[in-house]
């Protein structure tokens, strides 16, 4: 009597223990599931679009090297490297390279270009370009690095002369030592690539406000032809990957960068305009410019020297 | 397909004999724990509404025909059950006692029946109290013998860095969440159901003073 109930309890027991058997599977099951969701969906690198823009010249970024003067920018940098190396070998004669160059260097071609560069309307409408103020800021800062340049010459030939005057004593009396020649000559070259250097920079001025006023000549670095420019900017964007949760994280981040491209097509270096919060994003943008190179050789117009090509990285437009 | 990409499947591959004997005692604790809970939610639950209803017959009819009539309809209700053998107790005596005698042979029935009941409704459920007390102890058990063979292990490599380390911490510490995720479940089990096998209690204490009454009364009424 009694044992009947307890026995057909247990009985109704016996099904609720593979009722719970199959949720306990059920519920690894799907931890599973989702865990292998998680990294598949991590796993699946999208299609990244880069958005190509020329960027305005950095006013404290090294530039290639321009009628536009070799930029402000670039002259300064070398200006210190020259400086910095007079310093430590100071018996070395001071080759005037900057100026030299400067010399060399064509006249901008297409100003017309410069214009249509602007690619990005985002970028554009960040910054409009407004006819008189660009003229300001390339009129107002290009000479100066021209006279401390010169001056910085100057000073260390200076410093040459002083070396070589302490070490040479003896012979000054011969008046014809070879130091002292290779002196006097740096000085005129000094002075004769000075006076074109200013001129140079005069002519500069009215190239570059020209170019931004759509009359007159580009600015050297940034004259890459456009179906280079979008040429290399798909070879990149295939080399680009980035993860999907990347993606969602780092939606409106933006990661400029400016490359300059030897004649051969060999990524020369890789500069950081703006780098974005995401280290990862700033590294998958390295890693693909290292994957892109060598890059095609340059076209004929620019293969004398290498160029800078800026490019801003964005992965908006997966998100949406 | 399942690589070592997968979390919880590289974390019990790579566990140790006794944390992955842990693991299958909680298992095992944690099917058991859920079973019971679902079994027994659906016993109390049905024995409860079928005493409730048979209470709101029996207080309309007050007739000992008639209710038992009706508790055959009510098979898994505590209080019907408890009225039945009472019943049958009464009806066994059939006038062959005195009232006191006849009176005391069906309290020791009804009493007889309710803690049979009282039992049965009250089984397995102290096992829940068992998993959601030592669970956490077992799974406990689990992690300091898997931190204390990964330590092991990390002396043998003489490194003490971060990538040598974590693995064999993480590893352990899946015991101590087993052990979590099978005592949660059973200590709220334990508790809804205490406190629903209470109420029963309560109820069958309470009414089968009343049974054995509505029996005497009955018989009065017939005697005079």
């Amino acid at each position: 009597m009694k044992k009947g109930p307890v026995y057909s309890s247990e009985k109704r027991f016996y099904p609720w223990v593979a009722v719970a058997t199959v949720l306990h599977l059920a519920l690894f099951a799907l931890s599973l599931f989702l865990q292998l969701l998680e990294t598949r969906t991590q796993s699946n690198p999208s299609i990244v679009s880069i958005t190509l823009v020329s960027l305005p010249v950095p006013e404290n970024v090294p530039v290639s090297p321009t009628p536009s003067g070799a930029s402000a920018v670039q002259a300064v940098e070398k200006r210190d490297q020259h400086a910095e190396s007079m310093k430590s070998m100071p018996k070395k004669t001071v080759p005037p390279k900057i100026i030299v160059q400067e010399k060399k260097l064509p006249e901008p071609k297409n100003a017309d270009q410069f214009v249509k560069k602007t690619v990005t309307p985002s970028l554009a409408k960040e910054r409009p370009l407004k006819p008189s103020e660009p003229v300001k800021i390339v009129t107002e800062k290009l000479p100066s690095p021209k006279s401390t340049e010169r001056e910085q010459l100057s000073s260390a030939l200076e410093r040459i002369r002083q070396v070589v005057g302490k070490k040479g004593e003896p012979q000054q009396a011969t008046s014809g030592s070879p130091v002292t020649k290779a002196i006097a000559e740096l000085e005129q070259k000094m002075k004769s690539q000075g006076s074109s250097a200013i001129t140079g920079s005069t002519a500069e001025r009215g190239a570059v406000s020209g170019g931004l006023s759509g009359k007159g000549k580009e600015i050297g670095g940034w004259d890459v032809s456009l179906a280079y420019k979008a040429k290399i900017a798909s070879i990149i964007q295939q080399n680009w990957e980035l993860a999907n949760p990347m993606l969602k994280i780092s939606s409106g981040m933006k990661v400029a960068v400016r490359i300059n491209i030897l004649s051969d097509g060999s990524i020369n270096q890789i500069q950081f305009v703006k780098k974005s919060m995401s280290e990862y994003l700033n590294n998958s943008v390295k890693k693909a410019l290292e994957r892109s190179s060598p890059l095609p050789p340059l076209p004929k117009e620019e293969s004398f020297r290498g160029v800078w090509v800026a490019f801003v990285f964005t992965p908006e437009g997966i998100e949406k | 397909m399942l690589d070592s990409k997968l979390g919880i499947l590289a974390l019990i591959s790579d566990a140790g004999a006794v944390v992955l004997f842990v693991l299958s005692v909680l298992l095992f604790f944690s099917i058991m724990s859920w079973a019971i809970i679902a079994f027994k939610f659906g016993y109390i639950r049905k024995s409860l509404k079928e005493s409730n209803a048979f209470l709101d017959y029996f207080f309309e009819v007050y007739n000992a025909e008639k209710a038992f009539a009706k508790s055959e309809e009510y098979r898994n209700g505590s209080i019907p059950k408890i009225f039945r053998s009472c019943y049958i107790e009464y009806k066994a005596l059939d006038g062959k006692v005195d009232i006191r005698h006849a009176r005391a042979r069906i309290a020791l029935a009804i009493k007889r029946e309710a803690n049979a009941e009282n039992k049965r409704v009250a089984s397995l459920v102290p096992f829940l109290a068992t998993v959601g007390n030592t669970a956490p102890f077992i799974g406990l058990f689990g992690t300091v013998w898997g931190i204390m063979t990964s330590f092991h292990a990390i002396g043998s490599m003489q490194s003490a860095s971060l990538p040598a380390v974590a693995p064999g911490i993480s590893e352990a510490l899946i015991a101590t969440a087993a052990g979590l995720a099978a005592a949660i479940p059973a200590v709220m089990g334990y508790n809804y159901l205490t406190q629903k096998i209470a109420l029963i209690e309560h109820d069958i204490d309470l009414f089968s003073v009343e049974f054995v009454e509505l029996f005497f009364n009955e018989q009065e009424v017939q005697q005079g």
